[in-house]
């Protein structure tokens, strides 16, 4: 029972831009046994994954596989040995039936031609021998996610995987279809299968897993037997001792703030799957709101509804004293919003344009920056080298490419242009995921003074310090709903925070509505 | 483990910076290309170094010669300028080719048209070519309509628009145009009023340069001044950029195909008033076509993509005219050029190895 099957020495990964994601990470895998890998987001996990899962190499270190020590080439290859990998995000081909999607690739053939009958026979007798609910000859398109899953499932099977590697399994699933999957990983575990459970969620963690291994900014924090280790615990390694950086100090109090911000019966669908469910808030000018929890309980879309970067579906959203609910991105900027979006690269610049072209994007049609029909571009051109040197942006020039700069440089750029606008509202996504420390304070300070200048600020982190060290007032959410609410942080702990993160504890509907300011 | 920060030391020129590298690599394209064009040419030719000089070197021979260059020049400048409005916007629209026919009908409609020509050169010119201009600039609002609010692929709408507008244009130029008793299909003479005359005696070099330049220089300054020019370039490097800044997709996609069926159009009606006597394409022209290469090898700029069609206008004029004279050489030989030349421009992989082994190197020096 104690044989092990994949070993990782001392595997560092260091990205060509100097991120280093993994650092002396030392993990064995036993045979037929359910090792769940815990941490935040970003501390590593996914890059770790990558690496046994050879789509990324490691800069240093060992893995060792039945054994031996192994250099797989390509994902192919990792998975003609034996190790199959469940991505989050499915990798299915709708059109095509569930037969046909589990053999792809490997299909049973009949001289040139793809034997379909063999295919579906094979698949029928898989998903007997494993006990899989599923028509195989159904189109993928027509399954629901936890059928989708079991195909995925079903398809690392098929190529005979004896590591299977499951990335937030349970983030899609509703919790009877979660039980379902844990029933079915225990009985892969006693056919001698050994999974790899990613996941946040600590409470499944404990209850599916033999054992647990901790990874916190790149590095292993140690293996435990699931048994001997309480969710409390956990959260602790997890987030690590809480470093003194409130911001307490260097608040200042706002004289009669206005309301700057406020939502009403939010509600928010995808696919017709619940993402937001009734959430109530405000915002008051020189405070700072921040929303805590797990990523993916709803945050995302609660914010993207409310800029404007997915349609608005239910419930109101006033800046000051106009609803903005159904306003263009464009009106709701110049109402007072602005946005540091979750994902930089993606929302929040044009990498292969001018850092200068990067700084006026949402402010290039304003008198300032433009006449009727041409750019002003001397004073664009002042305007940005004085953010530049504001936000000490590193760089020689205010037209070199924002793609040459650093994640934490790009972050600057980004939180220069939104300070620009000198917003009523300030979004503030993730604001710092993934920068160096220097910046991120930098960032946060930021923040902060705008916040002692009037602005509200609405803070959405998944990192539990920001959150903590930042704001005044704090929402916890969790499966899209607000399930805490804190009207000041003093005497608040991380594990306080933690029980509500993973869906333990609830406040009541009264406590809850302390959230909203009635005037 | 310490790792390098993100400063770069700007002291001595290096071709691994981006501007020098992106030179070097046009540099080795043409190279590349002109050796094949040359080993081509050894297959085919009895005399294949002489042959291949004087494909490089025959259009400087006399003023004429160069002169047809600029003349090839002009309407491969007009189908870059539109296409690569498109490509800076993100799309990759080809439907230029199918304005080019349909506008070139339009503007013969006008042209040979006494009933409307005033006699006066200048103004029957600027209306003729106006009128091809708009004609182009409306029909190119249906794929941006269609890609705006419908976000159908421009690609296959525009190839597929290009086929009907060539039916359509077809039609009309065989049942309304054509003049009977003509082998092959040929609207009546264009008026001499509609014409644009020629600027530069002894050669055909026509004042449709003049318009070209004036639309190289207005493209640059509507792309690198205006706010237009800014929503377009902003949306072209990322659409989720300018969607969260606050731009508004529908009426960009629409300014930006008016502009460029307007471009397109004018390139048409300019080429047909300088260089034919009447209308005579019976199949679309191909220019705008070239015009996706010219995008492509001036690299979605308004000066690169002259240059671009002033190089491939030259190996072109050089090769038609020596057609007459050499057996071997054709203007398919040019082709060669062109297709390894955009293959190798166009491919982001090329030499990018060399780059990084060089950039490493430089790295292991700097510790």
């Amino acid at each position: 029972m104690d044989e092990i099957i994949l070993k990782l020495e001392n595997i560092t990964k260091i990205y060509p831009n100097g991120t280093v994601a993994n650092k002396n990470i030392n993990i064995e895998l036993k045979k037929g046994e359910i090792h769940s890998i815990v941490g935040e987001n970003g501390a590593g996990k996914s890059t770790l994954m990558k690496m046994i899962f050879a789509i990324e190499k490691p800069t240093e270190g060992k893995i060792y596989y039945k054994g031996k020590e192994v250099h797989f080439q390509s994902s192919m290859e990792a998975i003609n040995n034996g190790i199959g990998m469940v991505h989050q995000h499915f990798m299915l081909i709708p059109s095509f039936t569930v037969a046909q999607n589990i053999v792809l690739g490997s299909e049973p053939t009949n001289g040139a031609f793809i034997d379909m009958k063999q295919a579906v026979k094979e698949t029928q007798e898989l998903a007997k021998k494993y006990n899989f609910d599923i028509d195989v000859n159904q189109k993928v398109a027509d399954l629901n996610v936890s059928a989708k899953q079991k195909v995925e499932i079903l398809k690392t099977l098929y190529r005979d995987a004896e590591v299977i590697i499951l990335d937030e399994p349970t983030a899609v699933l509703t919790p009877q279809e979660t039980e379902q999957l844990f029933e079915q990983l225990v009985k892969f575990k006693e056919m001698g299968h050994t999974i790899v459970f990613i996941s946040h969620k600590l409470n499944e963690v404990k209850q599916i897993s033999d054992r647990i291994s901790v990874i916190r900014l790149g590095e292993t924090k140690g293996t435990y037997d699931a048994k001997d280790i309480t969710i409390q615990q956990l959260t602790e390694l997890i987030i690590g001792k809480s470093l003194d950086t409130s911001f307490d100090k260097y608040k200042t109090e706002v004289q009669d703030p206005e309301m700057i911000l406020d939502v009403r019966n939010f509600n928010y669908k995808e696919n017709n799957v619940s993402k937001v469910k009734n959430v109530n808030f405000s915002i008051k000018g020189g405070e700072i709101l921040g929303i805590a929890g797990v990523q993916g309980n709803g945050q995302e879309e609660l914010i993207r509804a409310i800029t404007g970067l997915v349609p608005f579906q239910e419930g109101t959203i006033k800046l000051g004293n106009t609803e903005i609910q159904n306003l263009s991105i464009l009106k709701k900027r110049n109402a007072g919003m602005s946005y540091i979006p979750e994902d930089r690269m993606i929302d929040g610049c044009a990498a292969e344009a001018s850092i200068q072209d990067n700084m006026i994007s949402t402010t290039y049609t304003t008198d300032k920056y433009s006449g009727k029909v041409f750019l002003k571009s001397g004073k664009i051109r002042d305007v940005s080298l004085k953010l530049i040197k504001r936000f000490s942006v590193k760089t020689n020039s205010e037209k070199e490419k924002v793609s040459s700069l650093s994640g934490g440089n790009i972050q600057k750029v980004v939180v220069a242009r939104e300070w620009s606008t000198r917003p009523k509202l300030m979004i503030a996504e993730q604001p710092t995921r993934g920068i160096d420390v220097g910046s991120a304070n930098y960032i946060h300070q930021q923040l902060v003074q705008m916040r002692n200048e009037g602005s509200g600020i609405l803070l959405v982190s998944a990192d539990l310090n920001e959150v903590m060290a930042l704001s005044d007032r704090l929402l916890v959410m969790y499966d899209g709903e607000v399930v805490g609410y804190f009207d000041s942080l003093k005497g608040v702990t991380e594990s306080d925070l933690g029980l509500y993160m993973l869906g333990v504890e609830r406040q009541s509907e009264e406590e809850l509505r302390r959230a909203c300011y009635d005037n | 483990m310490t790792t390098n920060s993100n400063k770069v030391a700007k002291s001595t020129f290096k071709w691994t910076e981006e501007r020098p590298f992106e030179a070097l690599r046009i540099l080795s394209s043409i190279l590349i290309a002109l050796v094949i064009t040359f080993a081509v040419l050894c297959f085919v030719s009895p005399d294949p170094v002489n042959d291949f000089i004087s494909l490089l070197i025959y259009p400087t021979k006399s003023s004429f010669n160069f002169g047809y260059v600029f003349v090839k020049m002009v309407p491969l400048c007009f189908a870059g300028l539109a296409t690569l409005l498109y490509f800076r916007t993100g799309l990759f629209n080809l439907s230029t080719e199918g304005i080019f026919y349909i506008s070139g009908v339009a503007c013969t409609y006008i042209a040979i048209n006494t009933n409307i020509l005033t006699g006066n050169s200048i103004i029957d010119s600027a209306m003729t070519i106006l009128f091809a201009a708009i004609v182009g600039g409306l029909i190119a609002l249906i794929p941006g309509y269609l890609k705006g609010k419908l976000n159908a692929d421009e690609m296959v709408i525009s190839l597929m628009m290009n086929n009907i507008l060539y039916g359509i244009g077809f039609y009309i130029v065989k049942t309304y145009l054509a003049v009977p008793g003509i082998t092959g299909t040929s609207s009546a003479p264009f008026e001499t009023s509609a014409k644009l005359s020629n600027i530069i005696p002894k050669t055909q070099v026509h004042s449709g340069i003049l318009i070209m330049l004036a639309m190289v220089i207005l493209v640059y300054i509507v792309l690198f001044k205006t706010k237009l020019g800014y929503s377009i370039r902003m949306t072209g490097l990322n659409k989720s950029f300018a969607k969260y800044s606050g731009m508004s997709a529908f009426s960009l996609f629409m300014a930006v195909h008016f502009m460029a069926g307007f471009l397109g159009g004018m390139g048409s009606a300019v080429e047909l008033m300088g260089v034919y006597r009447a209308f005579t394409w019976s199949t679309t022209p191909g220019l705008g076509f070239a015009g996706a290469l010219m995008a492509m090898l001036g690299k979605n700029h308004p000066i690169g993509v002259m240059v671009a069609a002033f190089g491939i206008s030259y190996l072109r004029a050089s090769a038609q005219l020596l057609a007459n004279s050499s057996p071997v050489i054709d203007v398919k030989l040019v082709s060669i050029v062109e297709v390894i030349l955009t293959l190798l421009i166009s491919s982001q992989y090329f030499l990018r190895k060399w780059r990084e082994k060089q950039l490493l190197k430089e790295e292991q020096k700097n510790g």
